[in-house]
């Protein structure tokens, strides 16, 4: 069933094979149908992170109440109407790791990176579309692990979404790090090797298999942000990966790794030597790249919305690529933020912190570039341009804390605070979600063929919007009272009783934004069938994919992949008649629709040689071709 | 010869004297049951319902004293000698194990009286309560419970949206029918983004002025002042940047809303600008880096070593304890293997070090002396956060930590300026634990040095004179 890309330049018409619904909907290795089935999992597992929240939030608001239901619906973890400590703690976990994991990384670039990769650069599928299948079956399973893991009789994995050992090491510690935190282990083993598999092919396909005239500087930004965290990845996963293999080492054949000296359950483990820190360190060498694996999509996506919808060239497109260079290298060297007062050499700290700032410029950069787009802009408000004006809102309110929390002094009294709550919900969760939003808006067009109601849309954004912010904002208060995050309930300390109105108030916030998601669920899912049909080309956009039939068709283009003349953001060019000029049109081609009027000159800046595949990268996709074990 | 003997006949003589029954205990005072109750028992248990443990009301009914005594002293102990309500009770409260504690039985008993003690103030407060209750219902049979209040407010918000919605949908139609285009979406959606901005801007300031009064009052600590002037520093800074990009972000929309026969300026480029932009935060990230990288070097890795108190915190799932160094400035050796039901904390008996350190069950810190804390975990990686002293530090397994401060505000001193004579301050965990994580907490006291050297002399030490004074000869032979 697998379509090599060459397969398909040299025809299109001899495969007119019968696809069954197994091979078009279930065993597909169409990548836009790959991209949809990404983004229904990711849908359903984000409504589950979401309801988790929910759960856990009425909590916080009412930690004195009974609510019968509780019982009704979490059993014994409800008992007598009482969430349990322990399965709250479970659901902290649980909700960080989909949120992070399976919705924000997963489903947002898996979903994005699918889609318009091959569809932007005029390719006629992935590099490697089985492998790219795998990819998805592999995402698919550890979700449905991760769930699972939910229904154990000794609960989810409880430790925090960093799942820091020795507490998640070891089963006596709490009931979470039995059975669960297996479950949680192999899931995640699972996720990585979907995700490396994914990005494996993003990074093959990119340097590969671009159309003719797309060079690495004409390409949509979008691609450039699914590039630089592909490999990001690439480079971070496996390093979770060894950490995750140690810790099952630890937690079922007894070697020491992270465990030392520890007393529990009435007995000194013989277990010396180890280093809890060392875990911290495998993970956060991770995940501090996987923030930046969250976000630079979401960004990447949004340049170009605001791009096509201000009707102006993305201000400052190689300070763009620059700084998305430059995140995507600093993301690496920062890790050691997280662990200011770990007690490792504070001299150390030192370092961490200096180039934690550091990475505060290349995101300055784009938000003022950002700004910049918006500037003097002919602004259409689609759906999808107000979830990414919105994003760069929460992009700055989120980032500007970071500055304190990368501040190793500062950070003495705010770690682990709601501070850091406030945070990292603002400029990673919500930012990178108003991205998928943002994104899905847009391109659900190209997905489905069909339209989605505007007004819904804008409904949704709306209260979305001052959800996220009347959730979220009033956070960093609190952190600054010194409460700490992850505490079941906040009766115990004198000075944090007064803000148990506050929790009411962004629980209350939490629901009607939750309540606002229905209309987003309903638009989505109610227009894939009833929906308008959708336009050629319903935004005027510059970039291929919506030179593409709108019918699903296997190889994208029906005759030849379209050439491209220009860079994609040509929007509104003071010579031209209409306000853009896709990337396929050639001068010679815009003489013609503009009625032989005069040539457009390419600005100079954009003349530079192409990044020619080279060697390795050709041996490289020889590779995923091979381990595609297509069908010649 | 002789002199051994005579020491060993010495010891004898030392050892039955004092471990006559209830000389110990007059020497020290009668222990206090609410004490050792909030400090070993209250993270997991509440009187009158179940918490991570279940509720103690009624224990002595449940139990006999012996098999609690027992229970407390070693749980794990008493679930393998097969006692069948033991395993019950373990299997039902999910494997969770309840710590060994090193009390003795007079202190068991003073917490089980303590227990029994507020079980009769609840019981006497219950019959109140449910005729106030009752009265309540009677005077209000239509009262709504807290989950039905809740629901309705939520229920009242979806509909008052969906008549919204209705409204609009119905006079759109109506106009649209006519062929009026009465809803221009674009200038709707530009003009909501600036009503965001004033409203939004309006609700910061808000909170700044409302919520900002309950964070943290001025720091107790030396380096605290520091980090506080930082902390507005930055603020300053960021929420200049905070105003001034949201001001552009919200306008821009409605400035530049699409409109008939509008079109975009292109402009693609301004290295200048590029250059500015880039320039500016990195300078202004410079100065806060330099600044902020010298206060954490003072605060970590400068601090005097002469006059300092040093104190060891002990974090367990889930409680604290301190030991403090006594008379010789110098804390007993530990060994985690020596941990046990008597020996808490794993200290070295041979160790003569060890012999005076003290053993208090609050945190008591004389002011304006500087006291270094060294942190040891039992099982898992726990954080010491003491937030009015803008003070934390993870405390974990197999690795001691350190933080080094100087206390400036006595507990008497914040009381009065916050006009709360309740106020405390607190040692809270910060890093996740386990089920009672949350209320896993010390007590700390600031008091003036006079006080502090006569808390000092109240203190018990770790290990109890008469094996003290043993071991001691032990030594000495």
């Amino acid at each position: 069933m697998a379509h090599s890309a060459t397969e398909h330049a040299h025809g299109h018409d001899h495969h007119e094979h019968h696809d069954t619904f197994l091979t078009k909907y279930v065993f597909s290795q169409d990548h836009k149908m790959i991209a949809k089935q990404f983004l229904i999992t990711g849908i359903v597992m984000a409504i589950v992170g979401m309801l988790l929240s929910l759960i856990f939030r009425i909590q916080l608001a009412y930690p004195d109440e009974i609510f019968p239901w509780m019982e009704t619906v979490l059993g014994k973890w409800g008992k007598g109407g009482k969430l349990d400590p322990n399965f709250y703690l479970g659901l902290v976990t649980i909700h960080g790791t989909i949120m992070v994991f399976f919705v924000l990384t997963a489903a947002l670039s898996g979903t994005f990176s699918n889609l318009l990769i091959p569809l932007q650069l005029g390719a006629r599928d992935m590099a490697s579309p089985f492998i790219n299948m795998l990819s998805y079956w592999f995402f698919l399973t550890s979700s449905v692990v991760m769930l699972i893991s939910l229904f154990v009789e000794t609960g989810p994995a409880s430790g925090g979404w960093t799942v820091y050992p020795p507490l998640s090491a070891l089963p006596k510690a709490m009931p979470g790090s039995g059975l669960g935190m297996t479950l949680w282990l192999v899931s995640m083993t699972l996720f990585i090797a979907s995700s490396l598999m994914g990005a494996l092919n993003y990074i093959a396909t990119i340097l590969n298999m671009r159309t003719v005239g797309m060079k690495m500087t004409r390409m949509p930004l979008t691609i450039w942000a699914f590039f630089c965290t592909a490999i990001l990845g690439v480079l971070s996963f496996p390093v979770l990966f060894a950490a995750a293999i140690l810790l099952i080492f630890d937690r079922s054949f007894g070697t020491a790794f992270y465990l030392s000296e520890i007393f529990i359950g009435n007995e000194a483990l013989s277990q010396t030597g180890g280093s809890p820190i060392l875990f911290q360190h495998l993970f956060w060498f991770l995940g501090h790249p996987e923030v930046y694996i969250i976000l630079m999509p979401a960004l990447g996506l949004t340049s170009e919305i605001i791009a096509t919808n201000s009707r102006k060239p993305i201000f400052g497109y190689r300070a763009m690529i620059g700084s998305l260079l430059g995140i995507s290298v600093l993301s690496f060297i920062v890790w050691g933020h997280h662990m200011f007062i770990t007690g490792m050499n504070p001299f150390l700290g030192n370092v961490f912190m200096i180039l934690t700032l550091v990475i505060a410029v290349p995101s300055a950069v784009k938000t003022f570039n950002y700004l910049a787009t918006l500037w003097r802009g002919n602004l259409q408000f689609t759906p999808g341009m107000l979830f990414a004006i919105g994003l760069v809102s929460l992009f700055i309110s989120g980032g500007l804390t970071g500055i304190y929390l990368g501040n190793a002094a500062l950070d003495i009294n705010l770690h682990d605070t709601y501070f850091v709550v406030a945070h990292f919900h603002l400029v990673m969760g919500s930012a990178a979600m108003f991205g998928m939003f943002a994104g899905i808006y847009h391109w659900y067009p190209r997905m489905f063929g069909k339209m989605m109601n505007e007004k819904l849309g804008y409904l949704h954004f709306w209260l979305t919007f001052a959800a996220v912010y009347c959730v979220f904002f009033p956070m960093h208060f609190m952190g600054l009272d010194g409460v700490p995050r992850r505490y079941y309930s906040f009766t115990g300390f004198e000075y944090m009783t007064e803000w148990v109105n506050m929790n009411k108030f962004i629980t209350l916030s939490a629901i009607l934004g939750s309540m606002a998601q229905l209309i987003f669920l309903y638009n989505f899912f109610g227009n894939i069938l009833k929906g308008k049909r959708a336009p050629q080309n319903p935004w005027n956009s510059n970039t291929l994919e919506w030179t593409a039939p709108v019918e699903h068709l296997h190889g994208n283009w029906p005759g030849d992949i379209p050439h491209v003349h220009r860079w994609p953001y040509d929007y509104s060019r003071p010579e031209a008649s209409t306000d853009f000029i896709p990337q396929n049109i050639s001068d010679e081609g815009l003489e013609e629709r503009l009625g032989g009027s005069k040539t457009i000159e390419t600005p100079s800046h954009q003349e530079i040689p192409s990044a020619k595949s080279s060697a390795d990268t050709m041996l490289f996709s020889r590779l995923l071709a091979f381990l595609s074990l297509k069908r010649s | 010869m002789p002199k051994n003997l005579l020491s060993a006949l010495r010891a004898l003589v030392l050892t039955v004297l004092l471990s006559l029954p209830g000389l110990w205990n007059s020497a020290q005072a009668q222990p206090d049951g609410a004490a050792i109750y909030s400090a070993n028992c209250a993270a997991c248990h509440k009187i009158d319902a179940d918490l991570v443990g279940p509720a103690l009301k009624g224990i002595s009914e449940r139990r006999d004293e012996a098999w609690l005594i027992k229970w407390i002293k070693n749980s794990q102990a008493v679930i393998n000698s097969g006692d069948p309500y033991a395993k019950d009770l373990y299997a039902k409260w999910n494997n969770v194990q309840m710590p060994a504690f090193d009390l003795s039985d007079d202190e068991v008993k003073a917490v089980l009286a303590y227990i029994k003690a507020e079980e009769g103030k609840l019981a006497a407060a219950a019959p109140a309560q449910a005729a106030g209750g009752d009265a309540a219902a009677a005077a209000d049979p239509n009262a709504l419970s807290a989950t039905q209040k809740f629901f309705m407010v939520v229920l009242m918000f979806v509909l008052l949206f969906a008549s919204f919605l209705y409204a609009i949908k119905t006079i759109s139609t109506f106009f649209k029918t006519k062929g009026i285009r009465i809803l221009d979406w674009a200038a709707i959606n530009g003009i909501l983004f600036f009503v965001f901005l004033v409203v939004g801007l309006y609700l910061v300031y808000y909170q700044f002025a409302v919520y900002g009064k309950h964070t943290l009052p001025e720091s107790a600590s030396e380096h605290g002042v520091i980090t506080d002037q930082m902390f507005m520093i930055t603020l300053v800074i960021t929420m200049i940047v905070f105003v001034a990009t949201h001001i552009l972000l919200f306008t821009f929309p409605y400035l530049y809303r699409t409109r008939e026969g509008h079109k975009a300026y292109y402009y693609p480029d301004n290295h200048n600008l590029e250059r500015l932009w880039t320039i500016v935060p990195a300078i202004v990230l410079t100065a806060l880096v330099l600044y902020g990288t010298k206060v954490w070097r003072d605060i970590t890795q400068l601090h005097p070593t002469e006059n300092v108190n040093t104190i060891e915190l002990f974090a367990y799932q889930f409680g604290w304890k301190a030991r403090y160094t006594g008379a010789d400035n110098t804390l007993g050796r530990f060994d985690y293997r020596l941990i046990s039901q008597d020996n808490n904390l794993g200290i070295d008996k041979n160790d003569p070090k060890a012999q005076d350190d003290l053993y208090p069950m609050e945190i008591v810190l004389p002011v304006n002396k500087g006291v270094l804390f060294r942190f040891r975990a039992r099982d898992v990686i726990h954080s010491a956060y003491m937030p009015h002293f803008r003070a934390q530090m993870n405390v974990v397994p197999g690795m001691p930590t350190q933080f080094y401060m100087v206390p400036t505000i006595t507990t008497e001193q914040m009381r009065k300026k916050l006009n709360n004579m309740d106020f405390n301050y607190e040692l809270a965990c910060n890093k996740i634990c386990g089920a009672a994580h949350f209320n896993m907490r010390m007590k700390i006291r600031v008091v003036e040095e006079a006080e502090y050297q006569q808390w000092l002399k109240e203190q018990k030490t770790y290990f109890k004179p008469a094996e003290n004074l043993t071991a001691q000869l032990n030594v000495n032979n």
